[in-house]
């Protein structure tokens, strides 16, 4: 016969009673009222935040002190953190639901499935926090922190339009570029601290992976930097206010090819696919975070949610023109959130296309490919500062030709990009099943 | 008064981690700890208002250095860890060593002149760039120059240890 150990039932008392008690209240019958209620809750909350925002910055914020409106500041942006992940998580398994024609979540909340963030949230916060035996205790809890924390912490830079910033460094890019180098600390701890093979083997993959593509996401960027003269993420986007061309993905073709190899190197860097190789589940159960459970897993998945968004959010504040409008209407952080936003969808739409490649493809890439490919690129873009410059006249037309030209192609891109949804949406009887399709919009 | 505690509190993060790596015989855990006293310095240079002093410190040694020394360090066996103890000839130099480094402390800041106000740094980015590529320029050819031999050292020592074929013959012949 088996032995099976058995814990000692829990006993609630004291605090742990009225906690029991409040989350069997909430589960029984809050939660399940607010789910009734999802559209008014919605919007109700979306009229509160608005309320909020603007009343404090008509009336408080200018008789606040400096550190109470600090506070106050970190807490947004640790909310919209917070925010950016829920929803992260949430159209990763839609957009995932999308690809592989099936529905994705529906049935949490009314309106497709928009609340399954929260009820995971919800099932993790009760889940039993298990620590192996053999791990290395304070480093195996102290891990989710140092993953989560940087990449939070990337926000605080990080502009969102001219004075939407927490603190506008005069070097802002480095200090994202610095808080996004620090998380992969985390992953490597949590990985070494669970003394499992399968984590340990995530760590180091993460480790040669990160240090690796590090280098052509800063040579790609450092071309863009160079073009521009300034490391400060204001003044990046500020020097690329007008139309769609006069941002700097236009601006020569160099800084054209530089934006996509700092997109690649940014999927590597926030462990996206078709680089997730530290949590490759096929091989390694679940990577770096196979001996963690509950919500220390929460602060993980958060911590990779957070990143994508500050990685899209740096490739749109360098090349894609941040806070400006294409076509040269008002500048505002929406566009930013928009451009972002969109770029977060073009990594799910690659994690879910693209198959997983081998470590030693991964390293393979990087080295012999991507790196010397950046180089050139950051010579390129160098050189071209001395052709891009109204004191030579002969090269004026031709680097408008190009400015143009370049403008002209990625105009093209978006076309074909348009082009193919509305082919797909057009044909979509033809991809998924029957009960997805009473669900698709237009059915 | 704020940046006073503030000092403090990063200073006392920089003095424990530093003697944290000292005492400790976890190979890892002193390895973090490095990076707990790297990230509280670059802490005090953000309080100083170096602001690129301190993105920098984080960059490269956090991010680049800490991060390669945890990779090699986390390939070391776990049992082995314990035992990271010097021997009586090591404890020798190592005692050696540290007499020297710590008198050369101690005459650095007794001689150290307190009292002159702070220094004008520039803080702006172009102008580090422009000294580093106008005045300094032969201290920092010359770094570069030493990493690379650095770099080239550290490949030649790590080569395959599997002896070429020719290699062989000549050893063979020598014994």
């Amino acid at each position: 016969m088996t032995y099976i150990p058995q814990r000692p039932p829990v006993q609630y008392k004291g605090l742990s009673l009225v906690i029991a008690r409040l989350a069997t209240w909430l589960g029984g019958i809050v939660i399940p009222l607010l789910l009734q209620l999802a559209w008014p809750v919605f919007i109700a909350a979306i009229v509160v935040i608005v309320a909020f925002v603007w009343v404090v910055g008509r009336f408080i914020n200018p008789l606040l002190p400096w550190i109470v409106r600090d506070f106050i500041v970190v807490v947004g942006l640790l909310a919209f953190a917070c925010i950016v992940a829920i929803i992260g998580i949430w159209g990763e398994r839609k957009v995932a639901g999308r690809i592989q024609s099936r529905l994705g979540p529906m049935r949490t909340g009314v309106w497709h499935g928009w609340a399954q963030s929260l009820a995971d949230g919800l099932k993790f916060v009760q889940k039993e926090d298990l620590i192996p035996r053999e791990a290395d205790g304070p480093l195996f809890r102290l891990a989710p922190y140092i993953a989560l924390v940087p990449a939070f912490c990337a926000y605080l830079a990080l502009p969102f339009g001219v004075g939407w910033v927490f603190r506008d460094a005069d070097v802002s890019l480095l200090f994202v570029l610095a808080m996004l180098a620090i998380e992969v600390l985390g992953v490597i701890m949590g990985g070494w601290a669970s003394n499992s093979k399968w984590s340990l083997y995530g760590a180091m993959r993460e480790g040669c992976q990160l240090v690796s593509y590090e280098i052509p996401m800063g040579l790609s960027l450092l071309a863009a930097v160079a073009a521009t003269g300034s490391v400060s993420l204001v003044q990046l986007g500020e020097a690329q206010s007008g139309g769609w061309f006069s941002w700097l993905i236009f601006r020569n073709p160099f800084l054209f090819f530089a934006f996509f190899t700092y997109y690649v190197a940014s999927l590597a860097s926030c462990k996206r696919s078709p680089f997730d190789l530290p949590e490759g589940e096929s091989e390694l159960v679940a990577g770096f975070h196979t001996e963690y459970s509950g919500f220390r897993f929460v602060m993980f998945f958060f911590a990779e949610y957070v990143a994508m968004f500050a990685v899209s959010a740096l490739a749109t504040i360098i090349f894609l023109g941040g806070w400006h409008s294409p076509v040269g209407g008002p500048s505002t952080p929406l566009w930013f959130l928009i451009k972002s936003t969109f770029l977060v969808w073009v990594q799910m739409w690659i994690r879910w296309t693209l198959p997983r490649i081998r470590i030693d493809q991964v390293m393979h890439a990087c080295v012999k490919y991507l790196l010397p490919f950046t180089l050139l690129l950051f010579l390129g873009s160098s050189l071209w500062q001395l052709i891009d410059n109204p004191t030579h006249p002969v090269f004026e037309g031709f680097a408008h030709l190009l400015h143009y030209g370049l403008g002209v192609i990625g105009l093209l891109l978006l076309g074909l990009y348009f082009a193919g949804m509305v082919y797909g949406y057009w044909n979509r009887n033809r991809l998924v099943g029957q009960m997805a399709r009473k669900h698709l919009p237009g059915a | 008064m704020l940046e006073t505690v503030i000092f403090f509190l990063f200073a006392a993060v920089a003095v424990v981690a530093g003697l944290a790596i000292l005492l400790s015989t976890n190979i890892v855990r002193m390895a973090y700890w490095l990076i707990a006293m790297l990230i509280s310095v670059a802490g005090l240079y953000f309080l100083m208002g170096a602001y690129f002093l301190g993105v920098i410190q984080i960059l490269v040694y956090v991010g680049g250095v800490a991060v390669l020394l945890v990779f090699g360090v986390m390939l070391t066996s776990r049992q082995l860890a314990p035992r990271l103890r010097p021997g009586p000839g090591e404890a020798l130099w190592l005692v050696v060593v540290a007499t020297v480094l710590l008198i050369g402390l101690i005459l650095s800041v007794t001689h150290a002149r307190f009292d002159q106000g702070a220094i004008v740094a520039s803080n702006s980015v172009a102008e580090i760039g422009h000294s580093l590529l106008g005045d300094f320029l032969g201290p920092f050819e010359l770094a570069s120059v030493l990493l690379l031999v650095a770099l080239l050292g550290a490949a030649y020592l790590a080569r395959p240890k599997a002896p070429v074929q020719g290699a062989q013959q000549r050893k063979g012949t020598a014994i």
